[in-house]
């Protein structure tokens, strides 16, 4: 089974309060939240204070991904207002990464690492004991709407081997361009957990489309094909 | 005419909406609008999705004050919205007149904000090429702040200093605007105020926006 987070990225600010409730809805595991401050990425989102709002507004899991250039100056924050699991980009902060864990660990939330989809997955290798996620980038961070990038897979399937290798228990997340297309050959690589923006909103019987994303493993792709 | 702002990031951004059909019937006269990039305040809010959504619900002209360290690259990101104003920081560049010049040529109101600790003379080169003049009353970057009482001083200065000039810009005051603060700028109002949490948003007084603001304007206009 595939754990499905739904990103508010691409959702209709005007009605954030009824798209939060549609998600718990519709049974989503966790909501995801993208911070851009226009420098990591070239868009900017919000803040703590919208984490804190949404936490007041659901129950759900809230995984907070950090694309901004200091991140650790606002886990803090972040925890405080309401998060659950705090994810970074390696690429903001190379030389520092294993303290950065050490911070999300002591605020008592689950710890992310991020990648972007040129970043080599190598680069992480040595963190991936310390993390509960990864988190490879599907597209270039920065905007919703975008299509998947499949050159992906490769690293995908590379964190998969090293999970079996390691005996790690880290979740392998993928975000940008999911659908159930692209979902299908990122659970078959060995994704754990999906991330959602347009192909949710977009679905028109939501409660069907976290269903069939969810119902994805490994074995019902194999007999499908 | 003075003019009313609502500062939107003291808004509850969950039922934006409703919020702005408030401040409609409230007859805000512009939407006061926080750009932070977490780097030149530390804080992160209002990007340009988030502002664009807003300017396509509401007929109230937006106001976007770039609390950013490069502010060339955030102007950019926003000018295609058309807001009526954009404010950056004299603390972010040495080039004022440059950025004042591009923000004009869009054929959008150029301000420059000042923040409390800045000398006010700072500004003084400027003040003939500016729309507007952002006077911070607080730090930028959280609601809740005590207004900052020696901008009082600046603000008589800086009122001085423009009865010295032809081509004059509005002065604009933001943070912790209230009835009580107000009365401390008594006898030199400035044209233009942005209502954040104390007077507006504030959720224990339960007023309607409509109501509050017009506590604001009648003080002013006493």
């Amino acid at each position: 089974m595939a754990k499905l987070g739904i990103s508010i990225l691409s959702m209709d600010y005007m009605e954030l309060g009824n798209e939060i409730k549609a998600i718990g809805k519709a049974q989503a595991d966790f909501i995801h939240l993208d911070v851009m401050d226009g420098y990591f990425v070239p868009n900017i989102t919000f803040g703590p204070d919208m984490v804190r709002q949404i936490r007041k507004e659901t129950d759900l899991f809230l995984d907070v991904h950090l694309m901004i250039n200091s991140p650790e100056k606002y886990i803090a924050e972040f925890v405080e207002a309401g998060a659950d699991k705090i994810t970074f980009h390696y690429e903001t902060n190379e030389y520092r990464i294993e303290e950065l864990i050490k911070k999300i660990n002591n605020c008592d939330v689950k710890t992310g690492i991020a990648i972007k989809p040129n970043t080599k997955v190598e680069s992480i290798k040595p963190y991936l004991n310390l993390v509960d996620s990864v988190l490879q980038m599907t597209v270039e961070p920065g905007f919703g709407g975008q299509s998947f990038k499949s050159k992906t897979l490769k690293n995908i399937e590379k964190l998969s081997e090293w999970k079996k290798e390691k005996n790690a228990d880290y979740l392998i997340e993928v975000d940008g361009g999911i659908n159930l297309k692209s979902a299908k050959l990122c659970v078959e690589s060995g994704v754990d957990s999906l991330i959602a923006g347009s192909s949710f909103i977009k679905a028109t019987d939501k409660d069907e489309f976290v269903n069939r994303m969810q119902s994805l493993r490994v074995s019902t792709i194999n007999e499908t094909l | 005419m003075i003019e009313i702002g609502a500062s939107i990031v003291c808004a509850n951004p969950l039922y934006i909406a409703e919020e702005l059909q408030q401040l409609e019937i409230a007859q805000t006269d512009y939407l006061h609008m926080d750009v932070m990039d977490g780097i030149f305040v530390n804080n992160l809010a209002l990007g340009p999705e988030w502002v664009e959504k807003i300017s396509k619900k509401t007929s109230i002209p937006l106001d976007i004050h770039l609390a950013c360290i490069d502010p060339k690259k955030y102007i950019d990101m926003f000018t295609y919205i058309r807001p009526k104003s954009i404010s950056f920081h004299i603390e972010t560049t040495t080039q004022p007149s440059e950025l004042i010049k591009y923000i004009k040529s869009k054929n959008i109101n150029a301000s420059l904000a000042i923040n409390p600790e800045t000398k006010i003379e700072t500004i003084y080169p400027y003040l003939e090429e500016l729309d507007m003049i952002l006077l911070m009353t607080v730090n930028p970057g959280f609601a809740g702040q005590k207004f900052n009482e020696s901008v009082l001083e600046k603000l008589r200065k800086l009122q001085k200093k423009l009865t010295e000039i032809n081509n004059k810009p509005i002065i604009q005051v933001d943070g912790n605007i209230n009835e009580k603060t107000l009365s401390m700028m008594k006898g030199m109002y400035p044209h233009s105020f942005v209502l954040g949490t104390s007077a507006l948003f504030h959720q224990k007084n339960k007023a309607s926006y409509e109501e509050k603001i017009d506590v604001i304007r009648k003080q002013i206009n006493s």
